[in-house]
């Protein structure tokens, strides 16, 4: 390869990471979507805490398996019946690709579920007027954006706008319980 | 924790610790985790309970206001309490982005902090296609996002050269073509680029290929930055 200062290098390219979302990362390693692409934990263990990690997938069996045309192998572990591009890369092992993706996995995954449990935890306690009255309240500080509408008027979130909710979500969440009322505070004006 | 730029052993010990906690007590949300499927069975069985009691409630006589009362309490703490068990029973944490967390502790050690993985940076690349999309007709958008995009792309690249110049202009680098003036510099790239495909080699062919006042330019050009480049005694 002709570098940018003229000299000829001998390049060895070897693929060590695809940052992806975790439907590529399916696609890419030819698994269900209900399946982790880095190891054999069964589907109905998913939402499970585990002490001890479960073994990393073994794509040597995989291919084993698609070699000898073993459907019922490859679908028990969650693998389409077809042959996979990666596995024909030298020197690379498909669970090592997989890396965290912040965005797609915690700002825009677990975050809104998680936004979605608290709105109907507050819904089900007579609550959710509080958060959104709390919500349009929060005052201005470094590295934090105010937020310009009520927090069940905002249908789509950006991860930027998640990133910022998870800031004041705890105060903002443990603040609305501790109302007696699902009503804004009356105003000095008001009282 | 997955946000900060550095991690120590504490902090690792932070994030496996709050992933414990998290699944210790999730039980909280978990009837808010149920699905639309999930949501019809309790509001079948909230109704026929509802029927039953209000049948029961019905057929018994003689009840105080403060028995009815307790009565009425009672029951819809009955119903609610079937909606809750009913709700927690056909919800479930089993989708994957719960379980991929678990794998962050062992990620950060190996790889770094993951600011670096995330594809937030490469995500925002994709607004430049969606830009041209809005602004093409629509109809076979192909080629005309793949237009857009280019020039949307050409002009940066364009500013960039220019601010490299001038800076190499403004530091008195003499480097070839560089830090002159742009009609000057078209001239003098055509002969450089006329002298290197071997159609000029000799002053006649000069004469033949461009017209006099280019060749003058394009002359005082060469004699100011290439000569003076290779001979820095040259004046």
């Amino acid at each position: 390869m002709v570098c940018g200062d003229g000299n000829v290098w001998l390049c060895f390219p070897k693929l060590v990471c695809w940052p992806t979302d975790h439907m590529e990362n399916a696609t890419i390693h030819g698994i269900a979507s209900n399946r982790c692409p880095t190891c054999i934990i069964p589907t109905d263990k998913l939402g499970e805490y585990s002490e001890s990690a479960y073994l990393t997938c073994s794509h040597k069996d995989y291919i084993a398996a698609y070699n000898k045309s073993d459907e019922s192998s490859l679908n028990a572990n969650g693998v389409k019946n077809i042959k996979n591009a990666l596995w024909s890369i030298p020197n690379l092992n498909p669970p090592e690709l997989v890396r965290a993706d912040i965005l797609h996995n915690i700002l825009l995954g677990v975050f809104e579920h998680r936004m979605g449990w608290i709105q109907g935890f507050l819904e089900h306690h007579d609550r959710i007027n509080v958060l959104d009255y709390l919500w349009r309240r929060l005052p201005p500080y470094s590295g934090f954006f105010v937020p310009t509408k009520a927090y069940c008027v905002v249908l789509q979130w950006s991860g930027k706008e998640m990133q910022n909710l998870g800031k004041v979500i705890l105060g903002t969440f443990t603040t609305a319980l501790r109302r007696n009322i699902d009503q804004a505070r009356p105003t000095g004006a008001q009282v | 924790m997955t946000q900060y730029d550095s991690y120590t052993d504490q902090t690792m010990s932070y994030l496996q610790e709050y992933v414990h906690v998290f699944h210790e007590t999730n039980d909280v949300f978990l009837r808010f985790r149920a699905g639309k499927k999930a949501k019809r069975a309790p509001a079948d069985a909230h109704k026929t309970l509802l029927q039953e009691q209000t049948e029961v409630q019905a057929s018994v006589q003689d009840l105080t206001a403060l028995e009815k009362a307790r009565l009425q309490l009672e029951n819809t703490l009955e119903r609610r309490e079937l909606v809750d068990e009913i709700l927690k029973d056909g919800a479930y944490y089993n989708f994957p982005k719960i379980h991929l967390i678990s794998h962050y502790a062992e990620q950060i050690p190996k790889f770094s902090v993951l600011g670096q993985y995330s594809t937030e940076i490469s995500e925002t690349m994709n607004k430049a296609f969606k830009d041209a999309y809005q602004r093409s007709s629509r109809v076979n958008s192909m080629s005309q996002i793949v237009t857009t995009y280019t020039r949307d792309h050409t002009f940066p690249m364009k500013d960039l050269t220019i601010k490299t110049w001038n800076r190499v202009r403004e530091e008195g680098e003499l480097t070839g073509g560089v830090g002159i003036k742009a009609a000057q510099g078209q001239v003098y790239l055509k002969l450089r680029g006329k002298i290197e495909l071997g159609v000029v080699g000799n002053l006649v062919e000069l004469e033949g290929s461009m017209a006099l006042g280019d060749v003058v330019l394009a002359t005082r050009v060469f004699l100011t930055q290439d000569v003076r480049c290779t001979y820095s005694d040259v004046q």
